[in-house]
């Protein structure tokens, strides 16, 4: 049976390094993911992994709500992207028309997974954030809530705002082709 | 600019039958570009993920730097571990700042490869660079001690003080002693002064050390700085005085231990 969330904290904050460790193993793909979608790059991604389990581990005896792990790494992800650039409009090079393909191009698949990949970059942290949970995590709307600390409602427009910009963004460069 | 709501009411699981829902989509193009994007957001598996190997090194690498805290701690640091404390201001006084007349600064050194008397290295300085000289050119030194300061992630700064332990020079030096003083993270910090402790003694680390006694917000940190600089307890007048000082500190702990060293009259 899986160990909860809650009883690794407590472990680690006892000490245990294997505890921590089964806790990095949970959540480094969540984490790399979320920084991934901010630096689009692997190894600073990792670098920001690093970052945040090295944080973690020194703050772990201050988490008021062990069984909140998961949403307070995201939380301390997000942060740590934001913190590390001055703005969040230089994590990402600007949208390059290359990037967008025509439809009989024998790569479109590994392509269009790119193409989503860079639509990230219209959409300001926050929105980027709720994206990547939402579609490459599998979060609920309630999830997100939570670990956003924004109600559902604020959810589902963040939602709805940042599909909106992502769509305009790719029919604007499909034009321009 | 959007004119039609029906597919944020979607999106909310509002008032709409799939049949409505396919009859709407089919006259509105806005709602369908927005409904096509959503189900490519579906299908999207992200970029491909570093190997399960990368990951384990990744993991290695922090079990690694948090390891030390694992050893036994004395009653009284323990105690002082759940206080909190605020002290000190940052006093740049003696730190050489890296050459103006450089045309960049350096950052995120890499050691790419080391083989007779030859380092490949690869940096930040603009733009990503590499280059291969011999191990004791300074230039070398200066990418690294530049590197130590100007590195924005804190694992890679940890990193850069375990890769380059056989680096050296008075360049790498300076580094080390302001990363000891001023790195925003206590983890970093406390490994350039564990650096820092093998060195020989001279007056520059002295200093060093007692600023960081005096001065670090972290106790455990002001308790090693103490531990390092015990034996020179009435040798050394600027350590006497800051011990004077630190019989009255907030922190019982750095109280204690101040009081037990001994105190010389000049």
């Amino acid at each position: 049976m899986e160990t909860l969330d809650a009883d690794l904290v407590r472990q680690t904050v006892s000490g245990s390094h294997q505890a921590f460790d089964v806790l990095m193993v949970r959540y480094q793909k969540l984490i790399y993911q979320v920084a991934y979608s901010f630096y689009g790059n692997t190894e600073d991604a990792m670098d920001v992994c690093q970052d945040v389990f090295l944080q973690a581990h020194q703050k772990m005896a201050m988490l008021e709500q062990p069984s909140k792990v998961k949403a307070w790494l995201v939380r301390m992800t997000y942060n740590r992207c934001i913190s590390l650039k001055r703005s969040a409009q230089e994590l990402w090079s600007p949208l390059n028309d290359d990037e967008f393909v025509s439809q009989d191009n024998p790569q479109m698949e590994h392509q269009n997974k790119t193409l989503i990949s860079r639509c990230l970059a219209v959409l300001n942290p926050k929105q980027k954030l709720a994206v990547v949970l939402k579609y490459l995590e599998g979060y609920s709307l309630k999830e997100l809530s939570q670990t956003m600390d924004i109600s559902e409602d604020q959810v589902k427009n963040m939602l709805y705002r940042s599909i909106r910009k992502m769509a305009a963004s790719v029919r604007e460069s499909e034009e321009a082709l | 600019m959007s004119t039609c709501n029906r597919w944020q009411e979607w999106l909310d699981g509002v008032g709409l039958d799939q049949k409505d829902w396919s009859l709407h989509l089919a006259a509105c193009e806005e709602c369908r570009a927005h409904w096509e994007f959503h189900q490519r957001l579906f299908f999207w598996q992200g970029d491909p993920m570093p190997s399960e190997a990368d990951f384990t090194r990744m993991r290695q690498f922090v079990v690694r730097q948090i390891k030390p805290k694992a050893r036994p701690m004395n009653y009284w640091m323990v105690a002082v571990g759940l206080a909190a404390c605020l002290t000190g201001f940052v006093v740049g006084s003696f730190w050489q700042k890296p050459d103006k007349r450089m045309p960049e600064s350096y950052s995120d050194l890499r050691i790419l490869e080391q083989k007779e008397g030859l380092v490949r290295i690869g940096f930040l300085a603009n733009e990503y660079r590499e280059t291969t000289r011999p191990l004791n050119d300074p230039h070398i030194q200066l990418i690294l001690a530049q590197s130590l300061l100007n590195t924005k992630s804190m694992a890679r700064r940890l990193a850069l003080l375990e890769e380059t332990q056989e680096y050296m020079d008075p360049e790498i030096k300076s580094a080390l002693l302001h990363v000891a003083r001023y790195d925003p993270e206590m983890v970093v910090r406390s490994k350039a002064m564990d650096r820092l402790m093998k060195l020989p003694r001279d007056r520059e680390l002295t200093q060093a050390f007692i600023e960081i006694l005096r001065d670090d917000t972290q106790v455990h940190l002001r308790l090693k700085a103490m531990e390092y600089l015990q034996n020179q307890a009435g040798e050394e007048p600027l350590f006497d005085q800051v011990l004077r000082d630190l019989q009255s500190d907030p922190e019982p702990a750095i109280r204690v231990q101040a009081q037990q060293l001994p105190l010389e009259t000049y």
